[in-house]
């Protein structure tokens, strides 16, 4: 099975990261073996060439220091000397005259076809030695011929061609190259096998990552992905961890939502059933008891609508399809109302409410909005730090100014929240504790509102100390620009 | 699986490494690459039949002075249309030294067929020349002795005939000429010999009556003494004829140009015409296909100096055919042969050289109606050539020695290349 994966690389990442490290390797071995064979062509090349270069310089030069001034121009009789002074090991030696007649041969045939290669025509048109590499005309083989200009007072007398052949050396060459093939075939051999290696640690981590999370898709969110990848694998991991955890945890909020929500529901509306049937069944005549029992059904009814109001609320909030009425708003006035209204319920408690205002904003901070949800972020705050407040305490309302921002501070002394709880009860349907009622939506719409008008909200909370809850809303435009 | 790959990975580069440790000799000595060129494979053959036919010590040789230099002379000799291959060797130590050999192709192979005894101990002369008239080629073989420069050699002339080798003609010769000049389209053989006591004889054999015989004859002047060199060919515009040169008298050189007609002789241009004081050799100088005579000038004003002082100018004659000689080049040629130069038509008629010039220094060309300075010539050291060689033109190299040439118009050099030779014998060449 191992094998068959080597064999069949099916398109993914492995195949192109062995696609790639081949590649890359076959050009890098490709473009090495052909320097590699023109530098070695050249090397063997040139030293032949040099070595026949140099016989011939050093004969040439013997021949015109010593030989030449000896003998008149047309003596026949010099040549099978000269052969014998240019004679050379492993290569033939041939005197030609300017018209490229080969005047003698070291093979001892008649060369009977002039020779016009490029190297006597520049050693008769140039008196310069040059080489020569080309096929025989006769059998076709590859040799090199050097040609040198024998000169005599000063003119071409010979030239003087030395030819060698370069089949040994290009046998040579083919069998070094090839050589060089395979190990560059070995190399490459070597490399895939690395890379399919290379290519499995980071296939395979990815691939227990998409196991994992296909079934996380299936709804197991109690599978979790080993974290101990390391780099972007680690990151995806831990990350596709969180999500599941955080899946598991917001199902968790909505199962409680319902069940708190179908309790807030049943709540109002057993008292509506109870007292319908209580009506039905009695005495419709004791008009006290109708009066008392209609306006429990009236007052549950209107739970129920505020319920069901607080719901679309928010729902309207999260898509923004909420309408703010924006106009001036005084805060202070609008802090006195608030407090006014929740007096009633304080009361009940007996918890003291305070407003303090800063002396720099008496009756000047005025702010941007909507005033009934303003005064409705306002309520919720209060209300909420009635509700956890223990009898006989104090909930202070403090309105200052901060940097181009009016701040409204509601401290309570309350039981306060745990630092854990504390990030998530601004989630919509979060409720510390779901057993006491409400919709958990109280706060997350007092954050969408205020995020609404540009402010900010946040809590700051000690467990046992008490809660600060802070709103900063901008201070109005128009103030501003006066101030 | 990973541990899998690594063991695979390591077994490759281990097969890799003892590839290229067992391919050892990785990188060669180029040279030890070198070989001698293949023959093609009908020579490379023939080559082999003649090196396992050679006896133990048996040389190939090479004729001395033939325009034909080859070891194996392939010739059809006996008519049947293809090529024998005639091969002479030499056996050192023995009776007869030179020997010579015949090989024929049946086509796929070649075989032996004749061995012949040479005579003398070098081979002068390889020529094949059909002179018996029976559409086959002869073959002329000239022997000559131990001593290169003896005045007589032996010319053998053999017929090679149903596989058997015969001496047809044997001759002293001193030398010798294959040429058809009485235009009846058969070669004739020209030989001059030498003879103690009387001039050299120069003789004409055609075959006639199953051999080769003698149809004309001509004795030299009585002053000759020796016939240095013999060429045939065209002497005027239309004339074929001989030039023979001719070391005359006391130490001075002559030519003769010779027609031959109606079995006769002709003295076409006597030697009083080409006198001269070195033993130049008459010669087609400037490729007309013409011969040249050759003859020294005396420069303007050098009359009075001894015969060995003058810096003689050396001029090239063309016979018109009748009774005149036309100058065709002139050169100056150093009386050692170290260099010499054309001079430039131009100059004809007023180039003297000075005479305060010393030979092996500086010489200078003057024109002598006016004394101005056409050329120079001088010699430098190699370090001083070095400074001078931008503005002088190089001419030859002798010893520790480099002539160089300045002068005010373009000179054709030695013959007619303008172009500068590298001194440096180890200058590199670029490719």
């Amino acid at each position: 099975m191992e094998g068959n994966r080597f064999l069949i690389l099916k398109p993914g990442i492995r195949r192109s990261v062995v696609m790639h490290y081949f590649i890359v390797v076959f050009l890098t071995m490709l473009i090495l073996e052909v320097i590699f064979m023109l530098a070695i062509r050249t090397y063997y090349y040139d030293s032949v060439y040099n070595h026949l270069r140099s016989h011939a310089s050093a004969t040439a030069s013997y021949y015109q220091r010593y030989v030449s001034v000896l003998y008149n121009d047309n003596d026949r009789s010099l040549l099978p000397e000269l052969l014998n002074i240019f004679q050379l090991d492993n290569a033939e030696v041939q005197i030609l005259d300017k018209k490229g007649d080969v005047l003698i041969s070291h093979t001892g045939f008649q060369v009977k076809d002039p020779i016009r290669t490029s190297d006597v025509i520049i050693a008769v048109n140039e008196m310069k030695m040059s080489r020569w590499v080309g096929k025989m005309p006769e059998t076709g083989e590859m040799v090199m011929a050097v040609s040198s200009p024998l000169l005599a007072k000063g003119d071409v007398r010979y030239v003087l061609r030395l030819v060698t052949s370069l089949d040994n050396v290009n046998q040579k060459l083919t069998s070094t190259v090839l050589l060089s093939f395979v190990i560059s075939g070995s190399v490459l051999v070597l490399v895939l096998i690395i890379s399919i290696g290379l290519a499995n640690s980071i296939v395979k981590p990815i691939n227990d990552i998409t196991v994992a999370s296909a079934q996380m898709a299936k709804g197991r969110f109690d599978v979790r992905v080993t974290e101990e990848y390391r780099y972007e694998l680690g990151e995806l991991a831990k990350t596709l961890n969180f999500m599941a955890q955080e899946i598991v945890r917001s199902n968790q909020m909505k199962d409680d939502f319902i069940s708190s929500i179908s309790h807030e529901l049943r709540t109002p509306l057993t008292g509506i059933k109870g007292w319908s049937e209580t009506l039905l069944s009695g005495n419709m005549d004791d008009p006290e008891e109708t009066k008392l029992g209609l306006n429990i059904i009236t007052k549950e009814t209107d739970r129920l609508i505020g319920l069901v109001e607080e719901l679309l609320d928010f729902s309207r909030l999260k898509q923004n399809r909420i309408q703010l009425h924006k106009e001036s708003v005084d805060l202070e006035s609008l802090l006195e109302e608030t407090i006014f209204q929740v007096k009633s319920k304080a009361d009940q408690k007996q918890i003291e409410l305070q407003l303090d205002i800063a002396e720099d904003a008496h009756g000047q901070l005025t702010t941007t909005g909507d005033e009934n949800r303003l005064k409705q972020v306002f309520l919720n705050l209060i209300d909420n730090a009635i509700k956890f407040s223990p009898l006989h305490s104090t909930i202070r309302v403090e309105l200052s100014t901060g940097d181009c921002s009016c701040i409204v501070k509601v401290i309570d002394q309350g039981i306060g929240i745990n630092e854990d709880d504390l990030t998530k009860v601004m989630d919509k349907f979060y409720q510390v504790n779901p057993d006491r009622g409400g919709t958990g939506l109280g706060l997350a719409i007092s954050d969408e509102i205020v995020k609404a008008h540009e402010g900010e909200l946040s809590l700051h909370s000690e467990s046992q100390q008490g809660t600060t809850a802070m709103v900063q809303l901008p201070i109005r435009k128009a103030d501003l620009e006066e101030a | 699986m990973r541990r899998s790959w690594f063991r695979r990975s390591a077994i490759c580069l281990l097969l890799a490494c003892t590839f290229i440790i067992n391919g050892c000799e990785w990188v060669q000595d180029p040279k030890l690459l070198m070989s001698v060129p293949k023959l093609p494979e009908e020579q490379a053959n023939l080559m082999s039949i003649i090196n396992a036919q050679l006896p133990e010590g048996g040389e190939k040789v090479r004729p001395n002075n033939s325009t034909d230099g080859s070891a194996v002379r392939m010739a059809d000799l006996d008519g049947d249309g293809k090529a024998e291959a005639i091969v002479f060797y030499e056996i050192p130590d023995s009776d007869v030294r030179l020997h010579g050999m015949i090989l024929k192709s049946d086509g796929k192979e070649w075989k032996k067929v004749a061995d012949f005894e040479g005579g003398g101990v070098r081979l002068d002369y390889v020529e094949t020349v059909d002179l018996t008239r029976d559409n086959r080629l002869d073959l002329l073989v000239g022997y000559g002795s131990q001593d290169r420069d003896s005045l007589n050699k032996g010319m053998v002339v053999y017929s090679f005939v149903n596989n058997r080798i015969e001496k047809i003609f044997e001759q002293p010769y001193s030398q010798a000429v294959i040429d058809d000049l009485d235009g009846d389209s058969k070669k004739e053989l020209y030989i001059v010999s030498h003879h103690k006591g009387k001039p050299p004889l120069l003789s004409q054999y055609q075959y006639m009556d199953q051999k080769l015989t003698k149809t004309a004859e001509i004795q030299m002047d009585v002053e000759v003494n020796a016939v240095y060199n013999m060429v045939s060919g065209l002497i005027s515009k239309d004339k074929r004829g001989l030039v023979l040169d001719l070391s005359v008298g006391a130490n001075y050189y002559a030519s003769i140009g010779l027609l031959c007609l109606d079995g006769q002789f002709i003295e076409a241009v006597p030697m009083e015409n080409t006198i001269r004081s070195k033993s130049y050799s008459s010669t087609d100088i400037n490729n007309d296909g013409i011969i040249e005579f050759v003859k020294n000038e005396t420069p303007q004003g050098w009359d009075i100096f001894r015969e060995y002082e003058v810096p003689y100018f050396l001029n090239y004659f063309q016979w018109d055919g009748k009774n005149e000689l036309k100058l065709v080049q002139k050169q100056y040629r150093d009386y050692s042969d170290r260099f010499h130069f054309t001079i430039p038509t131009s100059w004809y008629g007023r180039v003297s050289v000075d005479t305060k010039s010393d030979r092996d220094e500086y010489i200078r060309f003057i024109d002598y109606q006016t004394n101005e300075t056409l050329a120079e010539i001088k010699f430098f050291s190699i370090e001083n050539w070095e400074r001078y060689k931008n503005k002088w033109t190089y001419l030859a190299a002798y010893g520790e020695e480099v002539i160089g040439i300045l002068s005010k118009e373009p000179l054709k050099l030695n013959d007619g290349s303008l172009k500068l030779p590298e001194l440096e014998q180890d200058s590199e060449t670029a490719e």
